[in-house]
């Protein structure tokens, strides 16, 4: 078992919200961006407990969960063909994911 | 003449030369500590001022795309309500139950979170500028004791040739040229010594704070990483919901006027920019960081009494001594020439 470090979390985090913020298209259909805004909402909240992120160690094992989930949702928000609405709603669905693994580190 | 000249070699080349260019070097390495130190502290303020306001900014764009959003916390929905054309859908309504993928969101400000982080940056900040103050520290001026010394001669020699009826004296003029050849001769001293006076006040500094800069460094790093991420999320969040405005305002029934679709886009595209104009500081800011490290690494490295030095710097230092040998030379034969025949 890998003890991942926290700035990798914040890495992998960080990549996440770089790439919401740079393939969101408001020109996509209405029910995608409104599961853009609500997850980029969910992000903002997460990014906004400094409390929490200050009070999480350096090392953990438990980083390792969503620091996979985290890349795996931003791979998938790069790579979907964005004519594809079915595949950007998955690729949605996968950082929604991630998103719970990541609130699971400061429950 | 010769016994002047034997002193003066001895002062030069027994005391001051052998380490004149290592200390130049040192003094140079301190000097970069002060000026990146300088860099960091104003690129830190510059951005977590950046941060406050996307903060700020995130907060007006929730609360003036639905005043259901104006509380704190808001409860922004899970399912968000494109065609809802009234109050209520982007958030929960206090009067209204929530669903389970609602999300409670905060819209505090940052104000008294980011305190530890800016304390860190001041932490640093006094590091940093006390070795620069030590750097810049102004030596007393070298010649004014000779200066004075002189002046005091020359009143006491004034009255000595009025009760004697005398022409000269033998106190020189401060124009004489053995004064200024003198004057040069300790001008180069005072300008070794007063390296080697600061080298030994940095050696104490460090001393003082054996763990440098990099502890506040990695500790500022982890501040900033989650600043960043604070700044970008804001800055998502801001884009996005003027994005869904524009969305809405594109699929409102019945349709708006033209200028009203032109003005949403328009604004889109307006916080498209900014967001990504804002994304350039935070790169720009750990770079100063490393910049830093790196200086107070290499001043470490030198301060010790026999530093490794790299390849480049023991070329510099021999450049450096073999400049100031030169000048030592030069000052020498200055003093010497303007000694003889006086």
């Amino acid at each position: 078992m890998t003890m991942a470090d926290k700035a990798k979390l914040q890495g992998s985090f960080g990549s996440l919200l770089d790439t919401l913020n740079n393939r969101f298209d408001p020109l996509q259909p209405g029910d995608i961006v409104a599961s853009w805004t609500s997850t980029m909402a969910r992000c903002a909240a997460c990014a906004r407990n400094i409390a929490g992120w200050d009070s999480l160690a350096g090392n953990s094992a438990g980083y390792d969960a969503p620091i996979e989930a985290i890349d795996d949702a931003t791979r998938a928000l790069v790579t979907t063909d964005y004519g594809d609405a079915a595949a950007v709603r998955n690729a949605l669905q996968l950082t929604a994911n991630a998103l719970s693994e990541l609130e699971a580190v400061f429950a | 003449v010769r016994q002047l000249s034997r002193i003066a070699i001895i002062i030069i080349a027994g005391l001051f030369l052998p380490s004149c260019g290592i200390n130049a070097l040192r003094t140079e390495y301190a000097a970069n500590v002060g000026s990146e130190g300088t860099a960091v502290a104003g690129a830190s303020s510059a951005f977590l001022h950046d941060v406050e306001t996307s903060r700020r900014l995130a907060n007006i764009e929730m609360v003036v795309a639905d005043p259901a959003c104006g509380s704190n916390p808001a409860i922004v929905r899970g399912n968000i309500r494109m065609t809802q054309a009234g109050p209520g859908w982007l958030c929960v309504p206090p009067d209204e139950p929530r669903e389970p993928l609602d999300r409670q969101f905060s819209l505090t400000p940052v104000s008294t979170q980011i305190q530890p982080t800016v304390l860190l940056v001041s932490s640093l900040s006094a590091y940093t500028t006390g070795i620069a103050d030590i750097v810049d520290s102004k030596p007393s001026d070298p010649m004014k004791p000779l200066l004075d010394a002189l002046e005091t001669a020359h009143s006491a020699q004034g009255l000595l040739l009025a009760v004697t009826g005398g022409q000269n004296g033998p106190v020189p003029a401060a124009d004489d040229k053995r004064v200024k050849a003198v004057g040069e001769f300790v001008s180069f001293l005072a300008q070794l010594s007063d390296e080697a006076d600061k080298v030994s006040r940095i050696r104490q500094f460090l001393a003082d704070n054996p763990d440098g800069a990099q502890p506040l460094i990695d500790a500022l790093q982890d501040h900033l990483a989650t600043w960043e991420n604070s700044r970008k999320a804001d800055d998502g969040l801001r884009l996005v919901v003027n994005g869904t405005i524009l969305r809405r305002t594109i699929d409102a029934h019945p349709p708006v006027l033209p200028e009203a679709r032109r003005e949403a886009l328009t604004s889109f595209y307006k916080v498209q920019d900014a967001v990504a104009a804002a994304a350039e500081i935070y790169p720009a800011l750990l770079k100063s960081l490393a910049d830093l490290a790196d200086a107070d690494r290499d001043l470490r490295r030198v301060i010790v009494e026999h530093p490794n030095l790299t390849k480049a710097e023991r070329a510099k230092v021999a450049e450096l001594n073999r400049q100031r040998a030169i000048k030592a030379m030069d000052t020498l034969a200055a003093l010497v020439t303007s000694f003889k025949g006086a």
